[in-house]
């Protein structure tokens, strides 16, 4: 009862917010929220970014080839499980399996974990156990959501090291590697989360994405783990320590987003969490519109819950070092609310006149901060392709279709903001967790 | 390892035209700043071009200072923590979990436990509350 009048009270407050400050301040004020705080936090990306690459990254040797990365010695040569959970991954689980097979790491075992699929997984799986010694396989008789398919592989993992990827991600040779590394040198690392790669880069939506996780999601990425904590490990390919997953009651069954929330159960239980760029994981991303909506809606939806189910946790002193990461989550909120709120202030000034203080003349930024707006974002650009080209040389020919990211970025997000917020908050309870999968790139245009 | 999956030459066109449209978008935001600053100039007492763009850049230096401030903030804050907490480490790596516990965190005996982990294909069937019923 107390977490849905506190659910009530958080949408109230990012609806009442946005209009009482226009109120009592002006819509200028509104206005100028709107179109500084993407900058503020553009400028904190860049110098977090930067600071990663200058304190960590440029010490890194990193070439194409092998023989130019340094693969770190993992100290007593430990077992690492690689846990695959897949649901209706027919098309893609072999070539994933195989990358994870492949790891020129030694002492490797692969769990697939089958999840009920319909299609044809279950026998690919099997026919590939039959051939390779890695591969161990489980099947859950029925679908139980990838809460539980990686609660079931952690169960069968004969490590303490889990590397877990997605049923259509394919590892980097050196990836395992690179990711068990820190949980192995650093006693309190509970979670390395990876670097995703784009591969589906067909259409423009999937090129703007590479593009997006060059110079938004990796730079944050670096970014917070400067700060020293992280909103979220990457879903599609992280590796935890069995041992920080069990005192925290591994996955929850109830979150739509399972990385988020596991991400703040093990910073909450004081365990922290590193980033590896050079654990490189190849990954199918949605190449229509329609397919991203649907995957960025689950992961606002996602970062809604996991606000709502720690915010009265973490209020203690002791989780002090979180509440930057909660403040960020809230502004951002706020700003969606905010930049809707004008847009409706707009609309409704074209038909009746409102009082000077809701007076909303224009919607299009002043031509200064355009100007500013466009050069910081380009600059951000810049800046993840000076940082991020060594990991993919050819990430400059993504410039031109790149344009787009800041735009679709922050539309995206105040959209799903402006949905899932008040889907969370007023829902009733939660409830089990099951697949949902966007595409995953289009299919072959037949000129026939 | 990239994914270009042949597509009409239609789709291709409209993504290239869209594109240049964001660029054209985006080279009009930056030459109406410029022009924006050049019109203020006009209108105002006739002095050299240079003063022009005094007040500019003063906005500008408010802008990266606080940026920079920002940055300042994030990397003392950075800076601070490696300091304080170099060669400090006050956990001790845990020991692994064991069968045992295992068997606690699933409600299994431990026999179960093992026979999962020993398994190379195994089917598992759960109960409605996502409790393991049966291990085949």
């Amino acid at each position: 009862m107390t977490d849905r009048l506190l659910a009530l009270f958080v949408l109230l407050l990012v609806l009442g917010v946005p209009f009482g400050f226009t109120f009592m301040v002006t819509s200028e004020a509104l206005l100028a929220f709107v179109f500084f705080y993407p900058l503020l936090m553009s400028g904190l990306w860049i110098a977090g970014g930067l600071y990663f690459w200058w304190h960590w990254e440029r010490h890194w040797p990193w070439g194409n080839k092998h023989e130019d990365r340094k693969v770190p010695e993992l100290k007593g040569n430990p077992l690492i499980s690689i846990l695959v959970p897949c649901y209706n991954e027919a098309a893609n689980c072999e070539e994933t399996l195989l990358a994870a097979v492949g790891q020129r790491y030694p002492h490797v075992e692969v769990i697939a974990i089958n999840d009920g699929s319909t299609d044809g997984t279950a026998d690919t799986l099997n026919r590939l156990a039959a051939r390779h010694e890695r591969l161990r396989v489980i099947h859950l008789a029925t679908n139980q959501g990838k809460a539980m398919a990686l609660r079931m592989g952690a169960l069968a993992a004969n490590s303490e090291y889990l590397v877990c990827i997605d049923g259509d991600a394919v590892l980097d040779p050196d990836a395992a590697a690179f990711l068990a590394a820190p949980l192995i040198d650093h006693p309190r690392v509970a979670a390395v989360t990876g670097n995703p790669r784009i591969r589906t880069r067909s259409t423009l939506v999937g090129r703007i994405q590479v593009g997006e996780f060059s110079s938004i999601i990796g730079l944050i990425k670096r970014t917070q783990r400067v700060y020293g904590k992280v909103f979220t490990v990457s879903g599609v390919v992280a590796a935890f320590r069995r041992t920080a997953l069990d005192r925290v009651g591994y996955w929850s069954l109830d979150m739509i987003t399972e990385d988020i929330d596991i991400s703040w159960k093990l910073q909450r239980d004081h365990w922290s969490i590193f980033y590896e760029p050079r654990a490189l994981c190849w990954i199918l991303m949605p190449e229509t519109l329609r397919g991203l909506w649907k995957q960025r809606l689950r992961w606002a939806q996602g970062g809604a819950e996991a606000f709502l189910k720690n915010l009265r946790s973490i209020l203690a002193w002791r989780q002090r070092r979180l509440w930057p990461l909660m403040i960020e989550f809230a502004l951002s909120a706020l700003w969606a609310f905010a930049f809707a709120l004008s847009i409706i202030l707009w609309g409704v000034n074209q038909f009746v006149v409102l009082p000077h203080s809701l007076y909303v003349q224009d919607l299009a930024p002043p031509a200064f901060t355009g100007m500013m707006l466009a050069t910081v974002c380009l600059l951000q650009f810049l800046v993840s392709l000076l940082i991020d080209s060594r990991y993919e040389p050819r990430l400059a020919r993504s410039l031109f279709w790149t344009i787009w990211y800041p735009l679709v970025f922050w539309m995206i997000s105040l959209f799903t903001t402006l949905i899932s917020l008040p889907k969370v908050m007023l829902r009733r309870r939660r409830q089990r967790a099951r697949w949902t999968s966007p595409d995953r790139g289009i299919k072959p245009y037949d000129a026939s | 390892m990239i994914i270009s999956t042949s597509r009409s030459r239609l789709g291709f066109l409209v993504d290239a035209v869209l594109t240049i449209i964001a660029w054209i978008a985006f080279i009009y935001l930056f030459g109406a700043g410029i022009v924006a600053i050049l019109r203020g100039a006009a209108q105002g007492p006739q002095a050299p071009l240079w003063s022009t763009f005094l007040p500019t850049m003063g906005t500008l230096s408010a802008y990266l200072l606080v940026a920079a401030i920002n940055a300042a903030i994030l990397v003392a804050w950075a800076i601070y923590n490696h300091l304080r907490f170099a060669g400090l480490d006050r956990r001790t790596s845990p020991a692994a979990i064991g069968a045992a516990q295992l068997a606690r965190s699933f409600a299994l005996d431990a026999k179960g436990v093992e026979d999962i982990n020993a398994s190379k294909v195994v089917v598992i069937h759960h109960d409605e509350e996502g409790r393991i019923m049966k291990v085949m």
